[in-house]
């Protein structure tokens, strides 16, 4: 037993701590961490460590003991690396090109409209001037993703910013990525050949076998799920896209990722998911739960599970993919992998969910299909349903400034940063984690929720203190560095 | 009491006190027929402004009361549901309530005690947002796979070395308990909005363009 | 009116700033007739409804929210 009258605390730096597996974990803010056992614990607190010794040499290095004033510089280069996006400017910009889908995913964050519905589609007009105020970023980088409804059903548009953004970066010279992000069933070869010529990278949501699929992935005209079609346009991109590499050996050519949304239907069947995935030619997946937003407000009840539920089919998940690692194959689960950046490249990994303070409007920024302009694509959701809270402008008549610099940023940048929540600052996964003020205000009324009580906490929590438990074991190690490298 | 001098005779009878107030005063009130409970909230633990944010989040899930109680330092509050509600339910209204009292007492001194480092980060972020803090963090960003990496760790080298000097030279002027982490000079708030002193963000920005334009022209 | 119904609420003014709850009665006029007395400690307010519907605990509600608004 630690006794705190014993503490010496004029050789301790700032760090934070938690007991794993019988062992104390501790990190510092530059997200450097250590594992010691109870008794070095103790007499590093008492500042009975010897010095020269491999362990008081580690945490030293690790910046766990307080820093001479020559090695403070070192410490904040170190925080800059793991923070570097803070520093960037928005990057990421959505570009909602049309609500109009032809689903009715179960699990839709977005509240879409019907196929051919009116008056919901992104102008070339308001396009210009979205793709304009992106490029007034003071980032070096501009990555522009579509998004919607489905945003082929925009095809004119669609066209015109990537051909637009093109132009305009001949003078701008940033590093240019242009994303989208569909459900495949209206990519037709013409499509397919217009985004691969330009480097359009692309991105889907696949939930595994058609069992599953079929039944969160649904038409809106009642024909069923969208299995079938949707493989079959996987399969003539992934073939389309072999066959560029293979011309093209001196271009990059994005490979296609996919999304899965886990809900009720996929709980029973982790293995049966990443089997399917394997099958159908990916070497990664991206796991996330269902999130407050949209449609499944509604089909909750159909959908929804706990987070204990969750965090039990995410590690099973886990659990195959570290096997099949073990057994030779390539494959990541993308969640962790970002995690994984920062924790053992100490870097930052540009996602915004794990980053404090997190993207809203300094590091991302939602136009919508009429020119509304919100802190992300989660804002311009929330106003769909009825929160307008998240707008920051409007294209037409609001500075790139004006839309930056504003109330809501703030707010949302105080909601966000784990340094102002209770629970969060203490948190030995703090240098590593991110939290979502939106959904928090969408699901518990507030910005500053009791966050360990909130089922993203606990999932969070989950996926850290599984990596760290692996992260011991010299030949789990060797499978996520191979994740990042 | 027997076996107690006057001394310890009336500390005792002050904690017994103690433990009956907040047993019988502080016990909450539960009115099944208003559909309600009141309890009181001790302000010498829970500052009003404490009380007014756990009200705030409530607001729009029940109806709530604030009354002075004449009981010391206290204020009363009635929570009352906005549908019929079970004695139970009810009985969970306060203990929901105090749940979220607390958490917004943490909230509030850890807000307290992390309000520069909040500045700092939070004005950073959002003044590199403007294009104000002009510091290059492109070569962090892994997002692009054909980057090449391999000058990156001479560059966070040359980065570090350089900001160490900076940092020395105005060393004298910076509080050293106050600012561990060296953050300020990294990640500047309002002093960078309107500084024209010697920027080390800026200078090393500049320096990290200057190595990289001296590597590429080394590759070509 | 339909009925006679009145409340009667008393706001502490260390809680409850008189301005907000003016404020609150100009908002509730079309539901309520709302008579405001002050004294020292108290802001008090006698709400006369005008339909079956109790407004009293919205209107105190809405008082809160006002205040804290305000602060």
């Amino acid at each position: 037993m630690i006794s705190a009258s014993k503490i010496n605390y004029s050789n301790l730096a700032n760090f934070r701590f938690t007991k794993i597996a019988g062992k104390y974990l501790l990190t510092t803010d530059t997200g450097r961490w250590i594992f010691l056992e109870i008794e070095e614990f103790e007499k590093f607190l008492e500042g009975k460590l010897k010095k020269n010794t491999p362990i008081y040499e580690k945490l030293s290095k690790g910046g766990f003991i307080k820093a001479k004033k020559t090695e403070i510089a070192e410490y904040a280069s170190k925080y800059l690396k793991l923070n570097a996006s803070l520093a960037q400017g928005p990057s990421l910009f959505i570009f909602v090109l049309t609500l109009q889908c032809n689903h009715r995913c179960l699990y839709c964050q977005v509240t879409p409209e019907k196929e051919g519905a009116k008056g919901f589609d992104m102008s070339r007009e308001v396009a210009k001037k979205s793709v304009d105020l992106a490029f007034r970023t003071p980032s070096k980088h501009v990555s522009i993703e579509f998004q919607g409804g489905e945003p082929l059903l925009n095809w004119p548009v669609l066209q015109y910013i990537v051909k637009y953004a093109k132009a305009l970066n001949k003078t701008e010279k940033k590093q240019l990525k242009i994303s989208l992000i569909s459900n495949m069933t209206l990519l037709d070869e013409k499509k397919l050949a217009f985004l691969l010529k330009e480097g359009v990278s692309l991105a889907c949501s696949f939930d595994g076998p058609d069992y599953v699929h079929n039944k969160n992935r649904i038409y809106l005209d009642k024909r069923g799920g969208s299995y079938k079609p949707f493989i079959e346009n996987l399969k003539k991109t992934q073939k389309s896209i072999k066959q560029k590499r293979e011309k093209n050996r001196n271009v990059f050519v994005d490979q296609l990722n996919a999304v899965l949304t886990t809900t009720r239907f996929s709980l029973p069947y982790p293995k049966e998911i990443v089997d399917e995935y394997i099958a159908r030619g990916f070497d990664n997946i991206f796991i996330r739960p269902l999130s407050p937003f949209g449609l499944q407000r509604k089909t909750i009840d159909v959908i929804g599970y706990s987070a204990e539920e969750f965090i039990k089919f995410y590690e099973e998940a886990l659990d195959y993919i570290l096997e099949l690692n073990l057994a030779g194959a390539f494959f990541v689960e993308r969640n962790a992998a970002l995690a994984l950046k920062r924790i053992l490249n100490y870097s930052d990994a540009s996602y915004y969910e794990m980053r404090s303070p997190c993207g809203a409007g300094i590091g991302q920024m939602a136009f919508d299909y009429n020119g509304n302009i919100y802190t992300c694509d989660e804002g311009r959701m929330a106003e769909r349903m009825g929160y307008d809270n998240f707008k920051l402008g409007a294209v037409f008549g609001d500075k790139y400034d004006e839309i930056v610099d504003n109330e809501v940023t703030r707010t949302m940048c105080l909601g966000s940063s784990l340094d102002n929540q209770a629970g969060c600052n203490d948190c030995v996964y703090r240098p590593y984690c991110g939290i979502c003020p939106l959904a928090n205000f969408i699901e518990y009324g507030t910005i500053f929720p009791q966050v360990l009580n909130t089922d993203k906490h606990k999932i969070n929590k989950a996926l850290f203190d599984y990596i760290f438990t692996k992260i011991s074991d010299e030949k789990y190690k060797k499978i996520f560095e191979s994740w990042i490298s | 009491m027997i076996g107690y001098n006057a001394k310890e005779t009336k500390i005792l009878e002050n904690k017994i006190n103690l433990i009956l107030f907040h047993f019988f005063i502080m016990k909450a009130i539960i009115n099944q027929k208003n559909n309600s409970v009141t309890f009181l909230v001790d302000t010498k633990i829970y500052l009003k402004d404490v009380i007014y944010k756990a009200c705030y989040v409530f607001i729009d899930r029940m109806y709530i009361f604030l009354n002075t109680s004449g009981k010391g330092d206290t204020i009363e509050v009635t929570l009352k549901g906005k549908k019929t509600l079970t004695r139970k339910n009810i009985e969970r209204l306060e203990g929901e309530f105090m749940n979220e009292l607390l958490n917004c007492l943490v909230r509030e001194n850890i807000s307290k005690r992390n309000q520069k480092v909040l500045e700092q980060i939070v004005g950073g972020a959002m003044g590199s947002a403007l294009g104000i803090n002009d510091i290059s963090g492109d070569e962090y960003r892994q997002d692009n796979e054909n980057e090449e990496r391999i000058g990156e760790d001479m560059e966070i080298e040359r980065a570090v070395e350089n900001l160490r000097k900076e940092l020395e030279a105005i060393e004298a002027e910076d509080d050293y308990e106050g600012d561990m982490l060296g953050i300020r000079n990294i990640i500047s708030g309002s002093e960078m909005l309107d500084s024209k002193k010697k920027n080390p963000a800026k200078s090393l920005a500049r320096k990290n363009k200057q190595a990289k334009k001296k590597n590429n022209v080394k590759r070509k | 009116m339909s009925k006679e119904n009145k409340t009667s609420l008393k706001f502490a003014r260390a809680l409850y700033s008189p301005e907000s709850i003016e404020i609150a009665a100009r908002e509730f006029a079309e539901s309520a007739e709302l008579a405001i007395s002050k004294n020292k400690d108290y802001t008090e307010v006698l709400i006369a409804h005008k339909g079956d519907e109790d407004i009293s605990s919205e209107f105190a509600n809405y008082a809160l929210f006002l205040t804290i608004q305000s602060r």
